[in-house]
Order: structure tokens, then sequence, then C-alpha cells
């Protein structure tokens, strides 16, 4: 009796304390954009656009008090921008459109496009102008009413810069800088500078030599690889009109798929770079753009700020730290790219996802997860904690992890896409990366041959095989699928309701190109594994949102989808498309980019 | 910790304590069969320490909220709290168990230390992560 009254208290007291819950929560979040807080110009408020939960934030820095703005479910709200008069547009990456708040109403809310990225203010005309994923560049009216114009400019469009009256775009894989005269023409497409740099991945590369062995600053450039510019994560004015955008370098040498085969452990051996570039815009003096450019430590680079000093910040959220430097002591770049560049630190919230510069010199990063914002002004720091729950997802988490190859899945996966490149494996040959969004789930078995059955296999293998990452957790297996399924397809860049596609989707249907033997279904794959001549068995790839991933096929041979059916493609064992005349193929390509 | 008596306390304890053991128990027959086939028994062992958490300083309890919806997220909680508390281990908590009672967070991390016998390998130093 004595041992059951022991049993009962002992029951009755473990019930009062609680054990982490083992099944993980529900899914959260969507991949990090960088670049959703603004410091307000009477250096009093922050706006805080918060894609993971739907919502604004007004806080105020002295006091954090905050008030909440909701949105529509699935808005996810993105840059934002300030204008004379004080409101604040906000562009909804994926709601397409602009809201604008004064105080803390809404008080527009505008269509603009599939895909809303960057804004800028033209003080001149009071207007906002929107740059598209899509292409569009789009004006509104500050005060409100219809967008006076929507030109089209180039795709995967992402920043916005308005210099001296000129009109600047970036775009986002490219990692291009345009320029646009009034009429929005491109005058001017400048690319952020390839790098050559030797290869200290230990794969087999080139290594820099030693000390009195000639080769670093001999002029002997034997063994040098090139690091190409990619993923424009942000760019920003300098208070001098120069231009700093804060994006990725990409090793060209090869990869390996066993351990470590993404790079290993040291300076200059990831494949992947973050890096941040200076650009001096052509102007009457200088005819061609000018550059310096320094490597940063850390993954992601996904936001960058500037005061009005000239200091500049940049949010690593792979790396979960922030870096400050100011332009003219970022180390130069050099061929073994080691240097460290700027003041890292983090501040053990999770990944910051944007920072700002109040007129103060004040820097504040806002931390998601928490949410949080970190000011730190003179050195101290503060914490305003947001309202909100916790968002939690180790899916979403590992996703975004930097791992000891120096990358984090989003490195080649930004936004849950892809990177637009070609990537050389020592056992695969090239291989185009793959895009993620879009129904990832009903798109197993992975990778071009298939070979990966499902995705913890494939997290297995390529996150702690080939990126030397630790073994994925439970959790980490049951959550980084609903993570990424939640994550859309892109958008279709062409006019779905346009003759040409309707004359196109007609051909593609038709027996006689045979497409659909193949791309047949929601997905528009079948999920075979076929040769169609292209150098191999594939998987039949989604055609979903195909328009807005070139270059196509599994080696990128195609760089637009005209050249698929022209430059390479596997011919008539692909489809049956040799009869078709070259306006049929335009209206199959202007189908296509209706997907 | 204000329970609200005395006595459900020292139940308290005596359950946090059983349960501890029993985990603690199969951590170490595990974790000791892998160390003594690796490095011999004498090289390493394994500490715990437990840590009663309250008020904590926001980082600590942004990684107790994460331990609280995911026990997987536990294991970087326990590291992280011996890395503030200065511990060094050679890879972190080698096993954590965490329980919630009201304010109260407890955490018991298990690591692991080299002891530097005469025939034990010299521990490497840790690598930095990759970078540039």
């Amino acid at each position: 009796m004595t041992k059951l009254i022991g049993l009962a208290l002992f029951a009755a007291a473990c019930g009062t304390t609680t054990k982490p819950a083992t099944d993980p929560p529900p899914t959260w979040g969507v991949p990090i954009t960088g670049g959703t807080i603004l410091a307000t110009h009477d250096n009093q408020r922050v706006v805080v656009a918060d894609p993971d939960r739907d919502r604004l934030m007004v806080v105020q820095l002295a006091t954090g008090a905050t008030v909440e703005i909701p949105l529509q479910a699935g808005d996810e709200p993105g840059r934002l921008i300030e204008d004379a008069a004080s409101r604040i547009h906000v562009a909804l990456r994926r709601g397409g459109a602009v809201v604008t708040l004064q105080g803390t109403d809404i008080v527009a809310r505008r269509a603009v496009c599939a895909e809303p990225r960057g804004l800028a203010y033209d003080a001149a005309a009071d207007a906002i102008d929107v740059a598209c994923a899509t292409g569009e560049l789009v004006t509104l009216p500050a005060a409100g009413g219809d967008a006076t114009r929507s030109v089209f400019v180039d795709r995967d469009l992402r920043d916005v810069l308005i210099i001296n009256n000129t009109l600047y775009v970036t775009r986002f894989k490219k990692a291009e800088l345009l320029a646009l005269d009034a009429s929005g023409t491109i005058t001017s497409r400048t690319v952020m500078p390839t790098v050559e740099r030797f290869d200290n991945s230990g794969e087999g590369g080139a290594q820099p030599p030693a000390p009195g062995d000639g080769g670093v600053g001999s002029g002997d450039t034997t063994g040098l690889i090139s690091s190409i510019p990619a993923v424009a994560w942000r760019a920003v004015a300098l208070p001098n009109g120069q231009i700093a955008v804060v994006h990725q370098r990409a090793a060209q040498r090869e990869l390996s798929v066993h351990h470590g085969g993404y790079g290993g452990i040291g300076c200059g051996s990831s494949p992947i770079e973050s890096t941040i570039t200076i650009v001096t815009p052509p102007n009457g003096t200088n005819p061609a753009a000018t550059f310096a450019t320094a490597p940063l430590q850390g993954a992601l680079p996904v936001d960058l700020a500037v005061s009005s000093s000239g200091q500049l910040a940049v949010a690593l959220a792979g790396g979960k730290m922030i870096t400050t430097a100011f332009a003219s002591s970022l180390a130069a770049d050099s061929e073994q790219g080691c240097k460290s560049n700027g003041q890292g630190s983090g501040d053990d919230l999770g990944a910051p996802t944007s920072v700002a510069f109040d007129g103060n010199g004040d820097l504040i990063a806002y931390y998601p997860e928490l949410p949080a914002l970190v000011v730190t002004q003179n050195g101290a720091k503060r914490t305003i904690t947001l309202p909100g729950d916790l968002g939690y997802d180790s899916g979403r988490n590992m996703f975004h992890e930097q791992t000891p190859s120096g990358l984090a899945c989003a490195s080649c996966h930004p936004e849950g896409r892809d990177d637009g490149l070609v990537w050389k494996f020592q056992e695969l040959g090239p291989r185009r990366t793959q895009v993620l969004a879009g129904s990832i789930l009903a798109r197993a078995p992975y990778h071009w041959t298939g070979d990966q059955a499902d995705l913890p296999t494939l997290m297995d293998d390529v996150f702690a095989v080939r990126m030397a990452g630790t073994l994925p957790t439970n959790s980490e297996h049951r959550s980084l699928g609903p993570f990424l399924e939640r994550i859309p397809a892109p958008a279709p860049v062409g006019l779905a309701n346009g003759d040409a596609a309707a004359r196109g989707k007609a051909i593609f249907e038709s027996s006689d190109t045979a497409c659909l033997g193949c791309h047949a279904g929601p997905l528009m794959s079948t999920k075979q594994i076929v040769d169609v001549g292209t150098g191999g068995a594939f998987k039949v790839p989604s055609l979903v949102g195909v328009g807005a991933r070139a270059p196509f096929l599994h080696d990128g041979c195609a760089t637009t989808l005209m050249d698929r059916f022209t430059t390479c493609g596997g011919g008539d064992l692909h489809g049956k498309t040799s009869q078709l005349s070259a306006a049929q193929l335009s209206d199959l390509v202007a189908y296509l980019e209706t997907l | 910790m204000s329970g609200s008596g005395r006595g459900l306390g020292v139940a308290v304890t005596l359950c946090v304590r059983i349960t501890l053991a029993l985990v603690l128990v199969a951590f170490v027959q595990v974790g000791c069969g892998a160390d003594e086939a690796l490095l011999g028994k004498d090289c390493v062992s394994t500490e715990d320490q437990t840590f009663d958490l309250e008020n904590p300083d926001t980082p600590t309890a942004f990684k107790i909220e994460q331990c609280r919806v995911d026990v997987d997220a536990c294991t970087p909680l326990c590291t992280y709290v011996l890395d503030q508390h200065s511990i060094s281990s050679s890879s972190g908590a080698s096993a954590c168990d965490v329980e919630f009672e009201g304010a109260v967070t407890h955490v018991k991390a298990s690591y692991q230390v080299f002891n530097g016998g005469p025939n034990c390998p010299v521990e490497a130093d840790n690598q930095p992560p990759g970078g540039f």
C-alpha cells in the first residue's frame, strides 16, 4: 500500500513537468529573401515586413511599442520604401501587389505584377518604381492611383535604384546591373566581375604557390580558376553615387559526390563565395563601370544596408552573423581569397534576414524567428522583442544553415528556386541546378537521373555527405519536405491569353509532336527515366514554371527555350518537332512560357 | 522554484533524478562502448552538468523555446548552455535532457572530456568553419 501511494505521488509529481515535444511543429515560414525592414526618415520608427507571418509591424525605436498590421494570408511582404510624404510602400512578393501605409493604416493596395520584388521612390515624379521577377518595371503614383507605366525590361528583376536621375535595376540570378533610360529601355548592362583565384578546395585543383614559389603577385596564373558572379541578393545606393551589391560567386571547378565533395574546411574552399562589389556606374567621364570587389565570410548574404556616413552592414543568414565595414576598408579581392572583411558578429537569435541604419547611424537587425529587432548603438546592443509566437521549422533552419562546406542549401537554391548555374561533377558531368519550388513532394524521385528516392535520402546524401553537414535529425527529415512543399512554382512569364500561346498549346497537345507522352498531368511530367537524345537517361522534368529557369536541360545547353528546339535538345528523340516552322516553334515557346 | 509545497518539490526532484539516471545509464552505456572501441576507456570520460535556467537572457530563451517545440533542438541548447558556462568539450553536448517546470527549465547536459592518458591520441584543435 505504501508503495502504491509512493507511486501515485511520483506520478503526480511527474505531471508538473513537461518534456520537449517529440513530433515537429507544423511547418512555418518562407524562404529567406532579405531586405524586409526600413528605418523611417524621422529616426523614430522601424517598419518591419514579416513575410513569415504575413503582417507589417511599425515599431517605435525609443520604446519598442509595436503596432501590427495584418495582411492577407500568403502575401509575403518584402521590400519597403518611404516616400516624401512619409508613406511606406511595401511589395507583396506573393500577393502580386504593393500596399501603402500611412502611419499604421493601409491606405492602398494596388496590383502590380505576379512577383513584385524591389522598390524605389522617384522624388522628382513622386512615384514608386516596382521591379518584378517576371520582368516588368511598373510605375505607381506615390499618392495613389493606377499604374502609370508598365514596361518589360528583362526577367528576374530584383532591386531598383535611382541615382542622379538614372534608374538602375538588378537581376537576381545573373547578378547584373541594368541602367535604364526614361522610357525603360536598357542603356547598359553591367555584370558583376569574374575573379580568377587559386583553387583551395583540395579537390584536385591547383593550390596557391608557397611563399617564394612565385605565382601570386608574379604574374604566373597557372592553375587559376574563375569565380563567376551569381545570385545578387541585394543592391543599395551609397551616398557618393556608387552602388553596393551583395552577391554570390561560383567557383568554376568540379564538384564531387563523395564526402565533402562540395568543398572542404578552410578558406577559399567553398564553391560559392559571398561577395560585396562596389560598382561605380558609367558616367560622362568613365564610359565603363568600374568595380571594387571583396569576399565576405559566411553564407547567404541576403541583405545590405548603408549608413549616412557610408558604413556598410551585411546580413549573412547562413552564417547567422552580421558583418560591418566601410567600403574604403574592404580588403580587395585576392587570388587566394582568404581575406576576412569587416567585423562580424551574431546575436544568437537565429538567422538575421534584414539590416538597416537609422539616421543616427544605429544598426538595426531583424531576426524573424523570435521575432526580434536588435539595435546596436555605439556598440551597445538592445533587443526589442516583437509580438508573435516563436517561428520554428527545423526544415527551414536546415535549408538556410551553413555547413562546413561553406554552403547552405539555399546557396544553390536561393528562395527555394535555383541559381541558374550548371555545376560540373567529377562523377556525373554537368548538372544544371534544379528548381525546388513547386510541388516538390510529388516530384520524387529526385535529381536529374532520379537516383534519390525521396527527400530524406537526398538530405542524407547531399547535406551530410557532399556538404559535410551533420546527419539530419528525425525532425529535419520530417520538416524539410512540408516547408519546401509550400513554396509555389515560379509564376509564368508569358501571357496565358495570348494568341501565340493558344496556338502553341495546340501544337504541344498534338499527337504529331508527342509532347504529352512525357510532359502530362498536373506536373507536366510522367517522372519516367528516359533517354531523349540529350546525353543520357534522365527523369522527365516538370514544365511548370519552366519559363523562369533558363538555361535548360541537364547540362544547360539551351540558353533559351527556343534553343532547346534548335541548338540542342535531342532532336526528334525528344518529342517530334523537326517538322515545325519557325513560327510554330515560336508559338510553342510562347505556350511553354505560360506554364 | 516556487512549488506548491516542499513535499511536491521533493517528489519532483526524485522524479527528475530517477528519469535522468535512467537516461544517463543508457547514454553512458552506448557512449562508452563507442569511446572504448575508438580510444580506450582511459582516454575519454563523460561528465554531466545540470543547469536550472530561470529568467534566461534572450538568446537562451530563444533556444529554450525551440527545444520546447522540438526535442531535436535540445542538443543545441545543451551545447549552448555549456558554452555559456565556459565548459569546453570536444564536440558539444553528447547527451541532453531537458524538462520544463513552470518558469524553470532544467537542462542536463553530458559532455565528453579527454583524459589525456599516456596512450591516448592528442585532441585535435578545432578547425575554423569553412569560409574565406
